[in-house]
C-alpha cells in the first residue's frame, strides 16, 4: 500500500486543477454561447468596436478565471470510515459521501489538456446515478493509484487473513489490443447502419443541391450538359451508384476513427477482485470495474469477425434509468479464448458446451412473421400516394424473411447450473452471460395468439436492463421462471 | 427438458399459487376513473373538432363520434373482462401478481431483490378504505410490480412483512 497520501483529512486536488477547470469552463460556455459569435459580426464595420471586444473578452476571461480558482478551492475530498466524503460547490455547497461497498467503479481518465500537465481525473460511479457521481479532475498519478487502493481497500478489511497473498496480487494482462487488430476491428465493424444514415443524408442534400441549382437556372445548363451523354435514368442510376460507394467509403472511414479514437492501446488485465480496462486516444480511460459488480456479460461478434476470430463484449453493470453511451464499458477484438479466461474469472464456473440447447417454439417465426407482415402492411398504404413507393418491396420483402429466418436461428437459451446463456442476433450474432441470482424480477408474458399456441415469452429484469427469451413452450417457460425464482430465493450473495 | 428436471419437479410451483383476487370496490374506482378520462375526451372532441368543422364536413363528425363510441365501448369491456384477471400472491419468500386478458402478464419478484417499497391512498380509494402498494427493483423502474385495489390494511400487512424480510 501507498502511504505518502493522507486522505484521512479534507484535501484539494493538484493546484494544476485550475488549469482544467480552467479550460473545462471555457469549453463550455464556448459550447453553449457558439451560435452568438456571428452576431458581433453582422454589425456595420464602422459600430465595429474593438477596444469593446478585447475588453469583453477579457471580462469573460477573468471571470473563467476566478470562477476556476473558487471551484478548485472549494472542492475538497477525504476518506472517512469506510467512505468516500466530497465537498463541492461555490454558492450552492454540497456534501456527497459514498461507502466502499457501493462503489461500482473507479475511472482513470486523462483528456488533450489533462495528459499536457500530466494530471489525472478520476471518477468514482456508483449505480445509482444516470451521471457520474463523483470527478476529480486533476490528480497526480502516483496519488490518484494511492486513493483507488484506498478506495477499493473495504476487501482487504474483510479478509486479513489473507494479507499475504494480497502481497502477490499483481495484475496479470489478459488482453492487450495493438493498432493492426484495431484497424480488423473497425473493418469488420457493422457498417450497414451508419451506412443507410449516411446515404440517406447525402441523398436529401443532392435533392436539396437540385432545388437549389433549380432555382439558379443553372440546371437548364446542366441538363444539357448531361442529355448529350445520356438519358436521365441512366444518369440517377449512375449518381446513386456513385452515392452509394461514396457513403460506403465514407462509413468506413467514420467506424475507422471511431474505433481508435474509443479503443486506441486497449489493454484489460486481471486483478485478483477487479479488472482494469485502459484505452483511448485523445481521452485516455482507465476503468476498474469490480467482479461482483457486473451484472451480466454480453459477447458479440458478426460473419466477418467471426472469420478473423474476433469479439465485442460489453459488461453490463447495475444502473438506473437511461445509460449514456460513454459509460458502458466495451471492449473490442477480443480472442475466444481471452474470452473463455475472462468467463471463467468473473463466474468461477465452468461454461460446458454439453448442455442442452434450447430454442424457441416454432411459433416464435410465425409471430414475426405476422409482425412484419402488419409493418409492410402500413408501408404498402403509404405507397397508395406514391406508386413508385411500391418498387420497396423489391427490397423490403427478402431483407424482412432474410432478418426473420437469420433472428429465428440464432435465438435460444441454455442452462448451465448457475448460469443463463442466451443468444440472440440478427447479422450479428449476441451471447449473454447472465448469472441467475443476479436477477430482479421474473416476467411470464402471453398474448392471446400465444395461449391458443400454448407459448409464452419469459422476461427477465437485471438491475442492467432487460432479458428476453420469447415464445418458449409454456410447460418449458414455467419450468424456467421456477428454477430461476428458486435460485435467486436459495442465494445468499450479493447481487453487487 | 433440463438435465436437472429432478430438481426442477421438487421445485415451488408458480402454477399452483393460490391466487387472491383484488376487491372488488377497486371496479368501481377503475370505472369512475376511466369514465371521468372519457367524458373528457368526447368534450374535448366537441369542442375543438366538432364545433369547428361541424358545418363543413357533418359526416366527418358522426363518423368521429361513432369511432370514439366504438373506441370507449371496447375499452369498457376489457375493463371489466379484464378486472377478474388482477390478483396476486404471497409466498414467503417473493410476491407475485399477475393480469391481463390480451395479454397476460405474470410477474414475480423475490422479497430478497426489493430496493423499496411504497403503499399509497388515492382520493376516491380512500371511500372505499383501498390502498395500492408498489414495489421497486433495481433497474428500470417503470416495470416493477404494481398491485393496485387492496386493503389497506392487507397492504400493510404486506409492506410489514417485506421490510421485516428486508431488515433480517
Amino acid at each position: 500500500m501507498n502511504n505518502s497520501f493522507d486522505f484521512s483529512t479534507f484535501s484539494r486536488q493538484s493546484s494544476k486543477g485550475i488549469i482544467v477547470n480552467y479550460f473545462l469552463i471555457f469549453y463550455k460556455s464556448l459550447k453553449s454561447s457558439w451560435i452568438l459569435i456571428p452576431l458581433l459580426f453582422t454589425k456595420k464595420p464602422e459600430n465595429f468596436n474593438a477596444t469593446k471586444i478585447v475588453l469583453g473578452i477579457a471580462l469573460i476571461l477573468i471571470y473563467i478565471l476566478i470562477r476556476s480558482v473558487l471551484l478548485y478551492l472549494n472542492y475538497k475530498f477525504k476518506v472517512k470510515d469506510n467512505g468516500f466524503v466530497l465537498k463541492h460547490g461555490i454558492l450552492k455547497k454540497t456534501n456527497v459521501s459514498i461507502p466502499f461497498s457501493k462503489i461500482q467503479n473507479v475511472k482513470f481518465k486523462q483528456n488533450f489538456i489533462q495528459q499536457l500537465i500530466n494530471v489525472t481525473e478520476v471518477e468514482i460511479e456508483t449505480a445509482g446515478a444516470k451521471n457520474v457521481e463523483v470527478s476529480i479532475k486533476a490528480l497526480t498519478r502516483e496519488r490518484a493509484e494511492a486513493l483507488k487502493e484506498v478506495l477499493f481497500s473495504d476487501r482487504v478489511i474483510v479478509k486479513e487473513e489473507e494479507i499475504e497473498t494480497l502481497d502477490e496480487k499483481k495484475a496479470t494482462e489478459l488482453l492487450k489490443v495493438s493498432p493492426l487488430e484495431l484497424l480488423k476491428v473497425s473493418i469488420s465493424e457493422n457498417h450497414f447502419h451508419s451506412f443507410l444514415l449516411l446515404f440517406a443524408f447525402i441523398f436529401s442534400g443532392y435533392a436539396q443541391l437540385k432545388d437549389v441549382l433549380e432555382d439558379l437556372e443553372i440546371n437548364n445548363q446542366l441538363d444539357v450538359l448531361v442529355e448529350e451523354n445520356a438519358s436521365t435514368l441512366v444518369q440517377d442510376v449512375f449518381l446513386v451508384v456513385i452515392l452509394v460507394l461514396f457513403a460506403f467509403v465514407i462509413s468506413i472511414i467514420i467506424s475507422f476513427v471511431r474505433t481508435f479514437l474509443k479503443h486506441f492501446n486497449l489493454k484489460l488485465s486481471i486483478k485478483e477482485k477487479a479488472l482494469e480496462i485502459s484505452q483511448g486516444l485523445i481521452t485516455k480511460q482507465h476503468s476498474i470495474i469490480k467482479k461482483e459488480k457486473v451484472q451480466y456479460l454480453v459477447i458479440s461478434t458478426n460473419p466477418i469477425k467471426k472469420i478473423i476470430g474476433i469479439y465485442n463484449v460489453v459488461f453490463k453493470q447495475a444502473t438506473s434509468g437511461k445509460v449514456k453511451a460513454n459509460k458502458i464499458i466495451k471492449i473490442v477484438g477480443a480472442k475466444f479464448e481471452q474470452i473463455s479466461i475472462l468467463k471463467n474469472v468473473l463466474f468461477t464456473e465452468e461454461i460446458s458446451r454439453e448442455e442442452e440447447k434450447v430454442v424457441p417454439n416454432s411459433y416464435y417465426i410465425i409471430q414475426m412473421y405476422f409482425r412484419s407482415f402488419l409493418f409492410l402492411a402500413v408501408l404498402n398504404l403509404v405507397a397508395l400516394l406514391n406508386i413508385y413507393i411500391l418498387f420497396i418491396n423489391l427490397v423490403a420483402i427478402p431483407l424482412v424473411i432474410l432478418l426473420i429466418n437469420l433472428k429465428y436461428k440464432k435465438t435460444f437459451f441454455r442452462l448451465h447450473p448457475n448460469l443463463l446463456e442466451v443468444g440472440s442476433g440478427q447479422f450479428s450474432t449476441e451471447i449473454i452471460y447472465f448469472e441467475i441470482f443476479k436477477m430482479q424480477h421474473i416476467k411470464l408474458r402471453q398474448s392471446i395468439f400465444q395461449k391458443r399456441k400454448n407459448v409464452a415469452d419469459i422476461i427477465l429484469q437485471t438491475a442492467s436492463g432487460k432479458i428476453k427469451i420469447p415464445c418458449l413452450d409454456k410447460n418449458l417457460a414455467v419450468e424456467l421462471y421456477n428454477l430461476m425464482l428458486y435460485k435467486t430465493e436459495i442465494s445468499k450473495k450479493s447481487w453487487m | 427438458m433440463f438435465e436437472n428436471s429432478q430438481i426442477t419437479s421438487d421445485l415451488p410451483d408458480i402454477e399452483q399459487l393460490n391466487f387472491l383476487k383484488i376487491h372488488k370496490n377497486y371496479l368501481w374506482i377503475l370505472l369512475f376513473n376511466s369514465a371521468l378520462v372519457w367524458s373528457v375526451a368526447f368534450i374535448g372532441f366537441y369542442f375543438f373538432v366538432a364545433a369547428k368543422i361541424a358545418e363543413s364536413h357533418q359526416k366527418f363528425v358522426n363518423y368521429g363520434y361513432l369511432l370514439l363510441a366504438v373506441v370507449c365501448v371496447v375499452y369498457f369491456v376489457i375493463l371489466i373482462a379484464g378486472f377478474s384477471r388482477r390478483k396476486y400472491a404471497l409466498r414467503e419468500k417473493d410476491i407475485s401478481y399477475s393480469s391481463g386478458i390480451i395479454i397476460e402478464k405474470l410477474t414475480t419478484v423475490p422479497f430478497a431483490r426489493v430496493q423499496h417499497l411504497e403503499v399509497d391512498q388515492k382520493p376516491f380509494s380512500r371511500l372505499f378504505k383501498l390502498a395500492s402498494i408498489q414495489i421497486f427493483t433495481a433497474g428500470e423502474s417503470n416495470d416493477d410490480l404494481k398491485i393496485n385495489g387492496i386493503p389497506k390494511k392487507e397492504a400493510l400487512k404486506i409492506k410489514e412483512y417485506i421490510t421485516n424480510f428486508i431488515n433480517e
